[in-house]
């Protein structure tokens, strides 16, 4: 491996210093690599548990956000950070508040909302929404989850809250949500936000809102948000629009985002559905919980946006009405309450309601759920923007005619599907004259309008349909498309609604304008800045016509675009603003900016930009993996449902949490749990019997256990005769049947025999069963055994192989061990009285798990997580049974549905895993299979300082390049030195037995006296060496053969006088001549040509023969004489992989101190080839102080990651090295930063003397996670011939290692020293939490 | 026999005082036949509750018992004196290992036994097992290859777990008759006993539930649910064999050395020597007969 190379392997983040490989002695940069890899990938997957545990997105990045929310869709713990600065001022603060929520995971949410400072503005208190509801679910599975995004929607509510309260006296009006705890101190209403409450509290809440009026609307988005984040995030939206409180809205979608991504917009409003649900419950009550809440969701963003744009539209006051109607909308049945409240506005609100109605109501859940699996079957942007068009379009529709016009699009949509676009713009266009029209129609009256609600709802589940259709199939251009009419209907509506009625019509234009917000999280902030630009009494229109260019912008799918417009829109100083329109900037105000940070932190870069990204990103087989991720699971949970179960039973809880750790990172909307739910409770309900589910059960066990007998308990009905004293069964056969919708095959096989001697007998039985299976594969294995067996000595060994080796180990994966006679009563204990029976169980349990895993010989016994689950039966007609006529255990457990339940729980998880096997399991991150890139790693590669090839003559030459200060060494310390050895008195080397000669204090004497002069002599040559360099270079002269390619600096540093050119640090020869070892057979002797070619032997390696797994070549060159080139080519392969690391780099020198350097490298990242193409510069700008910048462009897949660096490198001294080097990265608006400080501390004579500790400090930033680590490695030369290397790490995860590696060629015993890293491995194993 | 310090029968006072009665009378009848120890080897598979038994029958809690493993790794011997009857009980470890016959354990049985007299063997097994497997017939030879057919006179089949609800709607008594008749069917063929041996003496059956949640009758007693209180029937089985007309078992040398097959055809040897040497006589005399032939008719031809 180049010199180059090595000091990668050596450093993680930091740097090591490159001597380091002499002590290792390891050639092979690869596995170094790796293990760099390996470095990263630990940061990242670190910084994805942090998310996991919850993080508080504050100024993170895009990427950080989308991460979230990926992390909050897979685990339930999502905590939302929203921290809105005060209006104007704390932009920053977001940003530090959000990791503290992040960290904390306390159950309650902490939503701390203060009313920060009242701006210049009359009311506009800025809530600020720093509250950071930090909710941490509690459950890893979809309640927590759930009770996650509640808190955010939380925090979005009580920013609305204060948004209202500065509009107008709805402050008053404000009602403090108790829901959660979060209190909103702005206008002295106090909202709490209800901890993780779950829907239905949500919906009482959102009740009582909507009774207190805008404030309760307020309340309703909060309870939303417990259900679902999104919906908050809407409510946040047009509240911040309306008031200033846009900063606070941002928030809340930033939540919103970070539960689900771009979908996220679409998962809250699901989620948003279910507190509506609530709502809808106490007003309709005939809706169902499920189906409401679907369509709430849908409902509450248009309505949101509706409110929104209602504001804008109307005045202050209005626009309040406008929102509060809005929110009534939202929250509960919107169109009632929203009419109710106030009427002008209310007609806008109206328009809303019906579309969210519509989308509530039929529509809304069905779509819903459908969409929901859509959109993620579809690509998130695609998706979402298709939905989102949708939305509009519906929303334009109701807005111009509530119900007709709305129904009219979706079923354009529907039809149009991928062509539809251009059709639904049309429609829109249509739909917005409608609904002008209707409009007009519908602020008369009320009920009007949801009549024309529901109409639209039974539209709506057309349009759902069509949505699902439009998911798939519509491509992002569709949907730009889409977008572009929307956008333009959406003017039209407003100019229309101007002039039509200007409440009315400026309801639709905000209604319009809030679709589109809906449609995007960018959208969304566009939508603020209209409302913004409303309250500040400029052109509504214009305003408008911005907003809708922003929203066409964000909704075209140009990702960075649209972000960047929102973002700008909100706070001009931000990042973003500098890519927002000229056009938009006047609107903006001085307040929003400050409000804004927060949205652009939370909000914009994660969800909105980055969220789209990637899932238009999403391939088409991955929309359809999670569409099909989402059909499991809805099936899933509606066979929970007929089990009686709840989706909080801890079984059901893991499965949907394994679930969501299959979909990986795209669970953004479209693989919403809530919306699963919704769906699977809905389909219940409409007692659909569409199950696609059947069950084959193999039923293996002993003789007389109760096979068949747990078979007729299954089906309920005796399907096959049983016995008990003769063989019941004597032949596999199939028996079918169907419980509960779901088509069960069991095969019922003969007794197995435990005896060792039958187990002839067992094979033919098992057999034939292999037979049998190859028909029909068994989903579940049931291995049924006698819990009151006590079965010991291993005696069931013989009959478990035979299965193993009959039908495969692999059978037991899907193994449920079966207890039969569960009823009986546990024997005495010890003491004499009788074991519980929990405790009889668990025994039991554990003989008989123990018992596979020994008959399969895997690592079962190690882990507790792979045992198989254990359900107990009992089949006996005197079992006690509940009220429901079902077998309860001693312990009060049914255990039937019990048994189903994990048999319908390992079958989904089967199917949800086969789903992602073509991905390769391991990686379900795709840590290296970036869809985005994994940065960090990319990051500490550019970070990497690298050696310049350099032409011959300049070996070693004291150009900018160099490490090592020849102008250190002065020369009078090397006249001194040079005379100090020339005056030694001759010294002649004793031979061996003269020194077994000696005593022991002689000999002693002899050896230091022996060392002193070998370092001496040593230090003379390097030194003459040195100069002999210098005077080539001086006289120009290339004097090659002498030096050929000596001189890396690497070679310098590690092995002092390196003499000898060679690229690769030289093999390290074993110390004692060991006939085995692969190092002497395949020893590179002697390089004969320019190619070096050498074996790659991987030192990590089991074994200790076929340590070689690759073949290094590499070669210098200098192209048209004056630019130096090296060529690095390394290939290994093992059984697993294939490796390829190709380094190339030309470089270029400009005069004495500078450098430049341009390279190619082609390195396997995961399963795909990074291209690099990097340059960099260095340049001497001082005797001791060089610096390098350099830019480097990665190519990995369809990614494209850019990189800049700077370096700068001190020496103090002769012994200190300081380096540091900072950095940044950039994938997909995902922006990666790192730092490093490196000291290296030599021995004063160092390239003679070993000694060498450096100290590196690595700082990395992405997706909002901030790694720290720190690597010591100190190299200490112990004696004579002894060397000690440790190397230790350190990260803020509190995982970390240490290396200790000693070489002696003394006595052996010190090996045993070695042992201590094999103890301190089996210490870390027997505590985990130590490492990582 | 008496190596362990003999320990008065404390357990005996924890009996009921119906049970206590009955046992003495029991014990009576022993010292009648002048039978003044009694020592029980109890053998069965593994966790069958075989050292359940034996602290029921002691009434102490002799011998450590767990659920889930097999404690009892070497025989162990309980000895209790009461009124001058010495009542010896040989726990032994489960005869299975792996899903084959412990032979191991089977000889560290033997080895423990040396010198003992048997004079009672508990074959232990559960009542509330269905089945009979190929397994209990091996455990059944290796008993009867250890110690003789004989031993199977002296024995007890003794179902543990004997309360509990029969299934298939079975009579408690059809089942536990059923269950008792699988097993000695069992016992028979493994003893490779012929039929009319078989039916010379019956295997007397003995139901148990050592738990402690077995039901009591007004007395006190632990019953059976046949209402049987089975301690006393327990004991009372045991005095019938242990005074029945056959041999207690003496574990000598010989018998744990196996059947002494050395010895048994040594005389034969020099027999067997003399007929193959007869026989060789005769194949050589052939031999020389058909070579004198064979010249003779070479000679003929040349003539």
């Amino acid at each position: 491996m180049d010199p180059k190379a090595s000091p990668s392997h050596l450093s993680g983040f930091s740097s090591f210093s490159p001597s380091f490989d002499d002590v290792y002695g390891n050639d092979n940069s690869m596995k170094n690599n790796n293990l760099e890899l390996d470095n990263n990938s630990k940061a990242t997957s670190s910084v994805d548990e942090s998310q996991n545990g919850g993080f508080v997105i504050g100024e993170e990045e895009e990427e950080e956000e989308e991460e979230v929310f990926e992390m909050a869709s897979e685990k339930p713990s999502v905590a939302v950070s929203g921290e809105k600065a005060n209006e104007g001022d704390y932009t920053d603060a977001p940003s530090m508040d959000s990791p503290v929520f992040s960290m904390t995971k306390s159950v309650l949410p902490v939503e701390k909302v203060s009313v920060n400072d009242d701006d210049d503005d009359d009311e506009t208190h800025v809530v600020e929404v720093s509250q950071v509801r930090v909710l941490k679910e509690e459950e890893p599975l979809g309640g927590g989850g759930d009770k996650g995004i509640k808190g955010i929607l939380g925090e979005g509510f009580v920013n609305k809250l204060e948004i209202e309260s500065e509009n107008k006296g709805l402050r008053g009006n404000d009602i403090s949500v108790e829901k959660r705890k979060s209190e909103v101190v702005g206008d002295e209403q106090s909202v709490e936000t209800n901890e993780l409450s779950r829907v239905g509290e949500v919906e009482s809440k959102g009740v009582q809102i909507t009774d207190e009026g805008d404030v309760v609307v307020d309340t309703i988005n909060v309870d939303t948000l417990g259900t679902g984040a999104a919906v908050v995030g809407d409510v946040e939206r047009i509240k911040d629009m309306e008031i200033k409180g846009l900063e606070v809205p941002v928030d809340g979608n930033v939540s919103l985002e970070n539960g689900s991504d771009q979908i996220n917009t679409n998962d809250e409003p699901p989620v948003e559905l279910k507190p509506v649900q609530a709502e809808t419950d106490s007003q309709k009550k005939m809706e169902s919980v499920s189906s409401t809440n679907v369509q709430t969701t849908q409902v509450q963003p248009s309505e949101q946006d509706v409110d929104v744009p209602a504001k804008d539209i109307v005045d202050n006051h209005e626009k309040e009405i406008a929102e509060i109607e809005a929110k009534s909308d939202i929250e509960g049945k919107q169109t009632e309450l929203e009419v109710e409240r106030v009427q002008p506005i209310g007609q806008d609100v109206d328009v809303a309601a019906k579309d969210d109605n519509s989308c509530t109501g039929n529509v809304v859940v069905d779509s819903h759920v459908k969409e929901v699996a859509e959109i993620e079957a579809k690509s998130d942007i695609g998706g979402k923007q298709t939905e989102l068009e949708v939305g509009r379009v519906a929303d334009v529709v109701e807005h111009v005619s509530s119900a007709k016009v709305d129904a009219g699009d979706g079923e354009e949509i529907q039809a149009a599907e991928h062509e539809a676009e251009s059709n639904q713009v049309n429609s829109v266009h249509e739909a917005e004259r409608f609904e002008n029209d209707k409009n007009s129609v519908d602020s008369p009256d009320h009920s009007d309008i949801e009549v024309s609600l529901e109409a639209e709802a039974e539209e709506n589940h057309h349009q759902e349909e069509d949505y699902d259709e439009i998911e798939g199939s519509a491509t992002d251009g569709e949907t730009d498309g889409m977008i572009f009419g929307s956008s333009e209907a959406a003017k039209q509506f407003l100019e229309e609604l101007e002039q039509a009625s200007g409440v009315g019509t400026h309801s639709g234009a905000e209604s319009s304008r809030d679709h589109s917000q809906r449609i995007d999280g960018q959208i969304v902030t566009d939508s603020d800045e209209e409302v913004d630009t409303d309250e500040e009494g400029e052109g509504k229109e214009l305003f408008d016509s911005a907003a809708l260019a922003a929203l066409l912008k964000a909704a075209t799918g140009a990702d960075s675009d649209g972000g960047g417009i929102t973002i700008t829109s909100q706070d001009g100083s931000k990042l973003f603003s500098v890519e927002r329109p000229a056009g938009l900037g006047t609107s903006l105000r001085s307040l929003k900016p400050a409000a804004r940070p927060n949205r652009t932190n939370i909000f914009a870069p994660s969800g909105l930009t980055s969220g789209r990204q990637t899932e238009t990103n999403l391939s088409e087989e991955e929309k359809k993996k999670l569409e099909k991720l989402q059909q499991i699971r809805v099936k899933f949970l509606r066979l929970v449902h007929r089990l009686g179960h709840s989706s909080e039973d801890s079984i059901v809880a893991q499965v949907l949490y394994r679930l969501a750790l299959v979909a990986g990172r795209q669970t953004g909307q479209l693989f919403s749990l809530d919306d699963a739910k919704r769906t699977a409770l809905q389909l219940e309900e409409e007692g659909r019997d569409d199950l696609n589910f059947s069950l084959n059960i193999l039923v293996l066990g002993k003789t007389g256990v109760g096979k068949s007998a747990t078979i007729n308990s299954i089906f309920g009905d005796e399907k096959t005769s049983i016995h008990a004293f003769e063989l019941g069964t004597t032949s596999v056969k199939e028996i079918v049947g169907t419980v509960d919708g779901v088509k069960i095959r069991v095969i019922d096989t003969p007794g197995l025999k435990s005896s060792g001697m039958e187990q002839g007998a067992n094979r033919k039985v098992l057999s034939s069963i292999k037979k049998f299976t190859k028909k029909c594969s068994p989903d579940i294995v049931l291995y049924v055994d006698r819990l009151d067996s006590q079965t010991r000595d291993l005696n069931d060994l013989p009959l478990l192989r035979s299965i193993s080796n009959a039908l495969g180990s692999s059978i037991w994966r899907s193994a449920i061990a079966t207890l039969t006679h569960a009823a009986s009563a546990p024997p005495d204990g010890p003491s004499g009285s009788p074991l519980s029976y929990e405790v009889f169980v668990a025994q039991r349990s554990h003989v008989v798990q123990q018992s596979i895993g020994q008959a399969v010989g895997d690592l079962r016994l190690m882990n507790p997580s792979l045992m198989n689950p254990v359900s107990l039966v009992e089949n006996h007609s005197a079992c006690r049974k509940n009220r429901d006529g079902q077998k309860v255990l001693p312990n009060g457990q049914a255990w039937r549905p019990q048994l189903l339940l994990l048999s319908y729980s390992m079958k989904i998880l089967a199917e949800a895993s086969s789903l992602s096997k073509p991905q390769d399991p391991l990686d379900h991150r795709k840590l290296f299979g970036f869809r985005a890139p994994p940065l960090p790693y990319m990051l500490s590669w550019l970070l990497q300082s690298r050696t310049h090839p350099k032409l011959p003559t300049d070996q070693g030459g004291d150009n900018g390049d160099s490490d090592i200060d020849l102008a250190d060494l002065s020369d009078s310390d090397q006249e001194e030195d040079e005379d100090e050895y020339d005056q030694l008195p001759p010294f002649k080397p004793l031979r061996r037995t003269q020194i077994a000669k000696l005593s022991k204090e002689q000999r002693k004497a002899y050896f230091e006296e022996y060392d002193y002069r070998v370092k001496l002599l040593q230090k003379k040559q390097w030194r003459e060496e040195l100069r002999r360099m210098k005077e080539m270079k001086k006289k120009g002269k290339v004097t090659a053969e002498v030096y050929g390619d000596m001189g890396e600096d690497v070679d310098q540093e590690n092995g002092g006088p390196a003499a000898v050119p060679v690229a690769l640090p030289d093999m390290v020869l074993p110390p004692s001549f060991d006939g085995d070892n692969p190092a002497f057979r395949y020893r590179f002797l002697e390089p004969s040509s320019q190619l070096l070619a050498r074996p790659v032997l991987d030192t990590h390696g089991w074994d200790h023969d076929c340590g070689y797994d690759g073949v290094n070549l590499e070669q210098s060159l200098v192209i048209a004489s004056q630019f130096p080139a090296a060529v690095t080519v390394q290939v290994t392969k093992d059984k697993k992989e294939f490796n390829l690391h190709l380094d190339s780099s030309v470089a270029a020198k400009h005069g004495e101190n500078g450098s430049s350097m341009a390279g190619f490298d082609i390195q396997n990242a995961g399963k795909q080839l990074a291209y690099i193409v990097r340059g960099e510069t260095k340049f001497k700008n001082f005797k001791r102080n060089k610096t390098t910048a350099g830019v480097s462009v990665t190519f990995l897949g369809e990614n494209i990651v850019p990189g800049f660096k700077l370096e700068d490198q001190i020496a103090l001294g002769k012994r200190l090295v300081l380096v540091g080097s900072t950095g940044t990265v950039r994938s997909q608006s995902h922006n990666a930063y790192g730092a490093n400080l490196e000291v290296r501390l030599r021995e004063a004579d160092f390239p003679i003397g070993q000694d060498q500790s450096s100290l590196g400090l690595s700082l990395v930033k992405w997706r909002g996670d901030l790694a720290l680590g720190a690597n010591l490695q100190s190299q200490i030369s112990m004696g004579r011939n002894s060397k000690v290397a440790i190397r230790a790490g350190l990260n803020n995860k509190l995982s970390g290692q240490i290396t200790v590696r000693t070489s002696t060629s003394d006595q052996l015993q010190i090996a045993l020293v070695g042992i201590l890293p094999v103890v301190m491995a089996i210490y870390k194993t027997i505590r985990p939490g130590i490492s990582s | 026999m008496g190596s362990l310090l003999i320990r008065e029968w404390a357990g005996f006072q924890q009996f009921p005082p119906a049970t206590q009665n009955k046992l003495i009378d029991l014990l009576a009848k022993l010292k009648q036949e002048n039978v003044n120890t009694l020592t029980i080897l109890v053998m069965g598979k593994g966790g069958v509750g075989k050292s359940s038994t034996v602290n029921s029958l002691i009434g102490e809690r002799v011998v450590t018992v767990n659920s889930f493993q097999s404690e009892a790794l070497r025989p162990v011997m309980v000895s209790r004196t009461k009124g001058g009857f010495t009542l010896n009980i040989i726990d032994t470890p489960g005869l299975v290992e792996a899903g084959y016959v412990s032979y191991q354990a089977l000889q560290l049985i033997k080895g423990f036994l040396l010198n003992k007299t048997i004079d009672v063997l508990l074959y232990v097994d559960r009542l509330d097992a269905y089945r009979v497997d190929d397994l209990d017939k091996q455990i059944i030879k290796a008993i009867t290859g250890s110690f003789g057919r004989d031993i199977w006179h002296r024995s007890l089949l003794v179902l543990t777990h004997a309360q509990l609800c029969p299934p298939d709607e079975l009579n408690y008594d059809v089942y536990s008759s059923k269950r008792s008749e699988a097993l000695l069917k069992t016992i028979r063929i493994g003893a490779r006993m012929r039929k009319h041996d078989f039916q010379d003496f019956t295997i007397p059956v003995v139901l148990v539930e050592n738990s402690g949640r077995c039901n009591k009758n007004e007395s006190d007693e632990k019953i059976l649910p046949n209402g049987d209180a089975w301690i006393p029937s327990m004991v009372k089985a045991i005095t019938d064999v242990a005074t029945n007309k056959s041999r207690a078992i003496v574990v000598d040398k010989k018998l744990i050395d196996g059947s002494g097959s050395d010895e048994k055809g040594k005389l034969w040897i020099p027999a067997i020597l003399g007929l193959q040497w007869f026989i060789v006589k005769v194949i050589e005399q052939a031999i020389k007969k058909d070579i004198r032939r064979d010249v003779i008719a070479k000679g003929n031809r040349l003539y």
